[in-house]
């Protein structure tokens, strides 16, 4: 029976994984797929609801996970194929012979941020003044071209309006994304308030269907976010338009006032949610898991056993499952850690 | 002159690379291809657009004879088209029963002729055809309840038809042929040579009932009419309230009362591509036709704002550059905004003295009457001297 443990991805679900799993004394491989480790957390200038370095965050896991002698790091490649049964899988890396015999798998394949070009009514990918919030984090980015400066980008101008369009690509039946992707709320809370925090003059206005601020520290900051003059109008935007000068137009619904309502804005960022990853999919057959009717991974059991997949010997971590934000993608690597370790112990004891 | 009405000028078109990706512009509507068939169409003509404009719809013959189409020119009389009842159905004043029982009576009579394809001229009975045939597939045995009530009224079968277009289909599948073999014009001014701006108005009820398979283009960036505007040398224009409705609506076609929706529509349309100078308004819908034409002069009575932006159908706009008589037969004196600065733009060449002229160019018996009304009113006659 082998007793090490194949973690399919390496962003902070996947690291915490491997760094939980040394510390119980079982050996990991972390396979991640581009050069370097992080996934979708290292882009993040700031995270949320305390405002911390998303980058300080991953390098403080990486070297964790780097300093963990039971954890082997391979990065840019993937795992291609697994055989086998639980406590006896070969997975094989990229194209190559290369294989890994594996007790465990543990998937911690994140999720993909929603296309929001498939959102048509807002114009995104032919307006260039709309943008995503993954853009938006890249102008708020000091370390990125604009130093962390608001720049619209038809022009250059910093935006005096800028709108916030919650809920883009989530809670969506035309789309078939009828879940709540959890994190976008928040998220662009965090944005709207580093907007007016460099650039207070500018008018920050959010269009929300609800605002769902569930964790700690979340609705503190929301509250915040209000107290500073931030404007959150409740009602779905039906679609963007652009003038001769870039400005966009926005025609929206205010649910409270009951009436249709319109607006100019410089600048629109789309809050997109987040869809299971591209390859879940694939990897899904490649294990013989199942993928629940959302196209994130299905649990054995929701309730019992949230971090089993459908296969024994198959663990799941982080937004594989569903969205979720950071602290909770680290709550789930130690109880995916500890849900694997009582595993082995059991089939040892089983032998 | 405004910022914004400064870089609406010629030069918007070149600036807009900066606020316009023309690129994923024509991306995005490739998602909703929709399969149009080559050839054999059962042509139903819209009651609406023959009245309003005549010309138009004597084009559309006219354009598939042209294309050599093989369509229903040689239906009996007796077992013609009937209108597909969709004005009383959207007005509330006839039941879905009444409609889908015409709609299957049409359908028989074109099988019967030997046509798989339902060519609709009329966005509205485009909308009404698709809506019927999309409830025999979601409604378990409405077909037998149809297919018995049919047998009961007038003896007659009928099946699915295999496609519904509308003709604005056909003219869009055909539409680099009517350009390389037949056309005489393009879409530029002479004078110039600048590409011709132009607003699309796709009717509500071609691309907004059922977008992801019967809208060419689907429902936010639909191609049907850009796609002519481009082929055939002109730009399409896109503005904020591209998508909004012409505000026909026939609630307000039938309520007196409401009717100021209509014109605040066309208005608030009006107001939006303004800075964008279009130079034309294109549709394929018989009532958008007749409300953005008509409403410009409403809006100039209530308002004084003159628009007067030349509106029309995409038939029209075919015959014009084909080199057909803009009156003889593309009949354009039917609108109310004029034409005829577009053909000065086009240079398409025009006599205004033939637009009161009748049948093989006869003088019409009543138009010493008509003159006469009209100087009553206070008003001119386009193309007849004052006495």
């Amino acid at each position: 029976m082998e007793r090490k443990v194949v973690i399919l991805g390496g962003g902070v679900a996947g690291m915490q994984t491997a760094i939980a799993l040394n510390d119980l004394g079982i050996s990991s491989v972390l396979v991640e797929k581009e050069q370097e480790l992080g996934g979708r957390v290292k882009n993040y200038d700031k995270t949320f609801p305390f405002f911390h370095s998303g980058k300080e965050l991953v390098k403080e896991l990486e070297d964790r996970v780097r300093r963990a002698h039971l954890v082997e790091i391979r990065c840019g490649t993937t795992v291609s194929h697994v055989e086998g049964q639980a406590t006896h899988f070969q997975a094989r890396l990229g194209t190559g012979s290369y294989e890994i015999p594996a007790g465990a798998v543990v998937v911690a394949t994140g999720f993909e941020p929603f296309d929001a070009s498939l959102q048509e009514e807002y114009g995104y990918s032919i307006y260039k003044n709309v943008i995503t919030a993954t853009e938006l984090e890249r102008l708020l980015d000091p370390e990125e071209l604009t130093q962390g400066e608001i720049r619209r980008p038809s022009d250059g101008k910093i935006p005096q309006r800028v709108a916030i369009v919650f809920c883009v690509g989530s809670r969506n039946e035309k789309l078939g994304h009828n879940y709540c992707s959890r994190i976008c709320c928040s998220f662009s809370t965090k944005q709207a308030i580093e907007i007016k925090e460099r650039h207070p003059d500018t008018v920050v206005t959010c269009f929300y269907i609800d605002i769902r601020t569930y964790g700690r520290g979340f609705e503190e900051m929301y509250r915040r976010a209000q107290e500073m003059g931030i404007i959150y109008i409740r009602g779905r935007v039906a679609e963007c338009g652009v003038l001769p000068n870039g400005d966009v137009t926005i025609k929206a619904e205010d649910t409270f006032l009951g009436k249709p309502i319109q607006g100019v804005f410089d600048l629109v960022s789309l809050s997109h949610g987040m869809t299971p990853a591209l390859d879940a999919p694939k990897i899904a057959t490649m294990l013989d898991i199942d993928v629940a009717e959302d196209g994130f991974f299905e649990c054995r059991d929701k309730d019992l056993y949230p971090n089993d997949a459908t296969r024994e010997g198959v663990f799941l971590a982080g937004a594989a499952i569903g969205m979720k934000p950071i602290p909770d993608c680290i709550a789930d690597g130690n109880a995916v850690a500890a849900r694997v370790a009582a595993f082995l112990a059991e089939m040892q004891e089983r032998n | 002159m405004d910022e914004r009405q400064m870089l609406s000028q010629d030069e918007y078109m070149t600036r807009q690379t900066n606020i316009y990706n023309v690129e994923a512009r024509e991306n995005i509507w490739r998602r909703y291809i929709k399969e149009i068939p080559e050839d054999g169409y059962f042509l139903l003509p819209s009651c609406v657009l023959a009245v309003g404009y005549p010309g138009s719809e004597a084009t559309i013959p006219r354009l598939f004879d042209l294309l050599d189409l093989d369509w229903n020119w040689n239906l009996k009389p007796e077992s013609m088209c009937t209108c597909c009842s969709g004005i009383a159905y959207h007005g509330d004043v006839d039941t879905i029963e009444s409609t889908l029982l015409t709609t299957a009576r049409l359908w028989s009579v074109a099988q019967e002729a030997g046509y798989e394809t339902i060519a609709v001229a009329c966005v509205t009975s485009f909308g009404v055809h698709s809506e019927c045939f999309d409830l025999y597939r979601e409604e378990t045995g409405l077909k037998q309840k149809i297919d018995k009530l049919l047998m009961e009224a007038c003896g007659r079968k009928f099946e699915l038809p295999r496609y519904i277009v509308h003709v604005s289909d056909v003219i869009y599948k055909h539409r680099l042929r009517l350009r390389d073999e037949f056309m005489t014009y393009q879409l530029i001014e002479k004078e110039t040579g600048r590409p011709l701006r132009g607003v699309d108005h796709v009717g509500c009820h071609y691309n907004k009932l059922f977008p992801l398979e019967r809208s060419l283009g689907g429902g936010e960036y639909c191609e049907v009419l850009s796609g002519m505007i481009k082929a055939w040398g002109g730009k399409e224009i896109d503005y904020p309230e591209r998508r909004h409705c012409c505000g026909m609506g026939f609630r307000q076609c039938m309520l007196t009362p409401n009717r100021g929706f209509t014109a605040a529509s066309v208005n608030k349309k009006m107001v939006s591509m303004d800075p964008f100078e279009p130079d034309f308004i294109v549709t394929n819908c018989p009532g958008c036709q007749v409300y953005l034409d008509k409403e410009q002069w409403a809006i100039k009575e209530l308002k004084g704002k003159e628009y007067f932006i030349p509106v029309l159908t995409y038939m029209e706009l075919a015959g014009l550059l084909m080199g057909w008589d803009p009156y003889d037969i593309v009949g354009i004196q039917f609108h109310t905004v004029p034409v005829e600065p577009l053909l000065d733009k086009i240079g398409i060449p025009y006599d205004e003295s033939r637009s009161w002229l009748g049948k093989d160019g006869q003088t019409l018996p009543c138009l010493d009457e008509l003159r006469e009304a009209t100087l009553a009113a206070g008003r001119t006659m386009r193309g007849i001297p004052l006495p």
